[in-house]
């Protein structure tokens, strides 16, 4: 694991400098495959079985499933079959039919990390590396599409760019608190929440159930902050430790804010729908969740709702800063390495519409920061567009924890920190002692 | 009995699809399940020869013994709530006040029939801490401190995922005295009647000896069901937080499929299987002393 995982995340796409440039491949010919019906016999389609989480009326993945319905309207010789799980079970199932030797001719990786790359390394998946001329580099960098790159062979494009925190926060709240700046330092940071704590405001609501968002909203950019962005690194390769005082102080930090009352008293049995309608009803200062909270934030508040964003704050004596940010990139989708030439043609064909100018900018109006380098549609959510611009400062993006570590590890983790969070619950010092015995077996 | 044991092959005939499906349904992924627990696996690479290491960490794991606890308590709130409730629904309803009214019987059976996804959800409602009905009534009647984060709270969460069990199965067990009870001749009534008992002594000298071995037979399907408790809390509390109302079937899961260790998965579910057929041999042997 000696890749360098810092990445470019240029904002290009909202500054709108670049005119894309495309082959002529990148839109292929998708509206005239319907011809010549007349007098030949109709050949049978090609059928494409897909296991995915896209659903049409998930704010988060509905867009996916529009483009691909898009793609079958275009090509009527290909027809997918769609199997969709819920994402908080896809996990699970991804890994099962991949053991069971099971898997579907196109699969849906919700991001990188190690489930993905046990996936690649066993053999199950096809390196998509020959069909990769489809797109230019300076349409699609690829610093931003190396998560989905195993052992130097790329497998899968992703569809969209998220950062693993962003604050959002009630500003009339916020306001009527005495803050019109959000604080630039942890220090400053933790002084208002016990501020707020005093005024009788609960100042975060966290949605913490699955155990996935204090992993990668909370853990994730207090290790950055605290040493920069490189600590998962050095912990797998065994140059430090999880009981080491780094990642330590990080376990601390959250027990200290648990302990200040900074969240919700039940974040740990209401997951993010819950917390973010919690926010939304007024009834905490803050909101924390990735970048894609904002889709949900932008469909369920009230008109008069005012909402802040802000990137989480500056460790004074830490290795990080604050243009540095965990982050994943997400919705690829792979190949089975059993297709034959037929399917394979067809899946290219699939790829090409899926990640092409026009459906990235259709992801872009959905809400989403994508890895293209594409011009923003004019159309957007203002409120993304108000996001995109607090975020505008962020240049680097680190690998977030559940994609660098090995499964046992984030499950335990996951309970970590539940435990951390729960009144008369573990210690900083025993958790990641438990870490540590985790990754070691 | 002659033509029975000379068509002996006949009836062999007609058990034998049962046992095919139930043999290639249930005791053959038991005995895979035995054959994987002695691997180290993550369900890709190649599985690697552990022994009996998985049962020695299995010994070991403080969550896996809490797990069990917690699938005791279970096992003691179903037994010693959902049995007697049960029970005193089923003789409430055949009494001369309820007999006629089907109404009640539908209301008390209808947990049973909701599917678990939406009991579990309901229930999630009413415990919710900043809108759930519970606090609420709490709060209107101003005990505000009694107020509490029912499901996060790690001493509590498993006893109010025991009321949420109780409360969807007893309904089960009424209908299943319901129907013994109907089958208890009249004349016995009766006759007990004119010797002087009546009200509750009836009930325990009479009824309860007549459907002894109802009552011992929904103690077995209590244990057992208990014991593999795992849909509900699934969804209402996946286990946390922090492993505080994991069951053995959660932790199994979770172990599995969570954490990809695949062998230490099929340990799990063995000690499960371990640990039930005693318990159910125990109760078995204590009613036996029981009805003696």
């Amino acid at each position: 694991m000696k890749i360098k995982w810092t990445k470019k995340i240029g904002t290009s796409m909202l500054v709108a400098a670049m005119i894309a440039v495309l082959s002529a491949c990148g839109q292929s010919n998708n509206a005239d495959t319907a011809s010549g019906q007349s007098g030949e016999a109709k050949k049978e389609p090609v059928v494409l079985s897909f296991m995915t989480t896209w659903s049409e009326n998930d704010p988060f993945t509905g867009v996916y499933y529009k483009n691909a319905m898009a793609f079958q309207e275009a090509n009527p010789d290909i027809k997918l079959d769609i199997e969709t799980i819920p994402y908080n079970d896809y996990p699970v199932k991804l890994s099962t039919t991949a053991a069971a030797g099971k898997l579907t001719d196109l699969i849906l990786m919700i991001g990188g990390g190690s489930t993905f790359e046990q996936i690649a390394r066993s053999g199950a998946l096809m390196p998509i590396d020959d069909m990769m001329g489809n797109w230019k580099e300076d349409f699609l960098p690829s610093s931003k599409i190396k998560e989905f790159n195993v052992d130097g062979k790329q497998y899968g494009i992703p569809g969209e760019v998220s950062y693993a925190t962003v604050i959002f926060y009630n500003k009339k709240i916020m306001k009527d608190a005495g803050y019109t700046e959000f604080p630039k330092t942890y220090e400053a940071f933790k002084a208002m929440v016990k501020d707020l704590k005093a005024k009788n405001i609960t100042p975060i609501a966290y949605g913490n159930k699955t155990g996935s968002v204090l992993l990668s909203s909370l853990l994730s950019p207090l290790n950055e902050r605290i040493s920069g962005p490189d600590l998962y690194a050095k912990i797998k390769s065994g140059e430090q430790k999880f009981t080491g005082p780094d990642f330590i102080n990080a376990l601390k930090d959250i027990k200290e804010l648990s302990d200040m009352g900074a969240f919700n008293v039940d974040l740990n049995s209401i997951d993010n729908v819950q917390a973010t309608n919690l926010f939304l009803s007024g009834n905490t200062a803050m909101y924390v969740d990735g970048s894609w909270g904002v889709k949900q934030i932008s469909m369920d508040k009230a008109a008069d709702f005012e909402v802040g964003f802000a990137v989480f704050p500056q460790i004074e004596e830490g290795k990080g800063s604050m243009s540095t940010m965990p982050g994943a990139t997400n919705q690829g989708v792979v190949l089975n390495a059993k297709l034959d030439e037929t399917k394979k043609a067809a899946a290219e064909k699939f790829l090409q519409f899926m990640y092409s100018e026009q459906s990235y900018q259709n992801i872009i109006r959905s809400g989403n920061m994508v890895p293209a380098n594409v011009e923003a549609p004019a159309d957007i959510d203002p409120l993304f567009k108000e996001m995109t611009g607090a975020l505008a400062d962020v240049k680097e993006v680190t690998p977030v924890f559940d994609i660098v570590m090995p499964a046992t590890v984030v499950a335990a983790t996951k309970n970590g920190l539940q435990g951390l969070t729960t009144p008369g619950g573990s210690a900083p010092e025993a958790v990641a002692e438990e870490l540590q015995k985790e990754l070691g077996q | 009995m002659e033509i029975l044991l000379r068509r002996k092959w006949i009836i062999a005939a007609g058990l034998l699809p049962a046992l095919l499906i139930y043999t290639l349904f249930s005791v053959y992924p038991i005995l895979s399940s035995i054959y994987f627990s002695l691997f180290k696996w993550d369900g890709f690479s190649p599985k690697q020869w552990h022994g009996l290491q998985n049962y020695v960490n299995l010994i070991g794991d403080g969550v896996f013994w809490q797990s069990i606890r917690n699938n005791l308590y279970f096992v003691l709130f179903s037994v010693l709530g959902e049995i007697p409730l049960g029970l005193y629904l089923a003789i409430m309803l055949n009494g001369k006040l309820f007999r006629r009214d089907g109404i009640f019987r539908t209301v008390f059976f209808m947990p049973v029939v909701i599917s678990t996804i939406v009991v579990s959800l309901i229930w999630n409602m009413f415990y919710n801490y900043q809108f759930g009905l519970v606090n609420t009534a709490l709060r209107a009647f101003g005990l505000d401190h009694w107020a509490q984060n029912w499901l996060g709270n790690p001493k509590l969460a498993i006893f109010v995922l025991c009321i949420v069990v109780v409360w969807q199965y007893t309904g089960l067990y009424m209908v299943i005295f319901l129907a013994a009870l109907q089958n208890v001749p009249s004349e016995v009534l009766e006759a007990a009647e004119l010797d002087g008992a009546v009200g509750f002594k009836r009930t325990w000298n009479i009824v309860v000896p007549i459907i002894a071995d109802t009552i011992f037979a929904s103690v077995v399907l209590c244990i057992s069901g208990a014991l593999r408790a795992f849909d509900l809390i699934f969804i209402m509390t996946n286990g946390g937080p922090n492993h505080s109302t994991e069951v053995g079937a959660t932790y199994m899961f979770a172990q599995t499929f969570n954490s990809m260790k695949y062998g230490y998965g099929s340990a799990i579910s063995t000690a499960i299987i371990i640990i039930s057929f005693g318990l159910i041999m125990i109760s078995q042997f204590m009613m036996r002393s029981l009805k003696r």
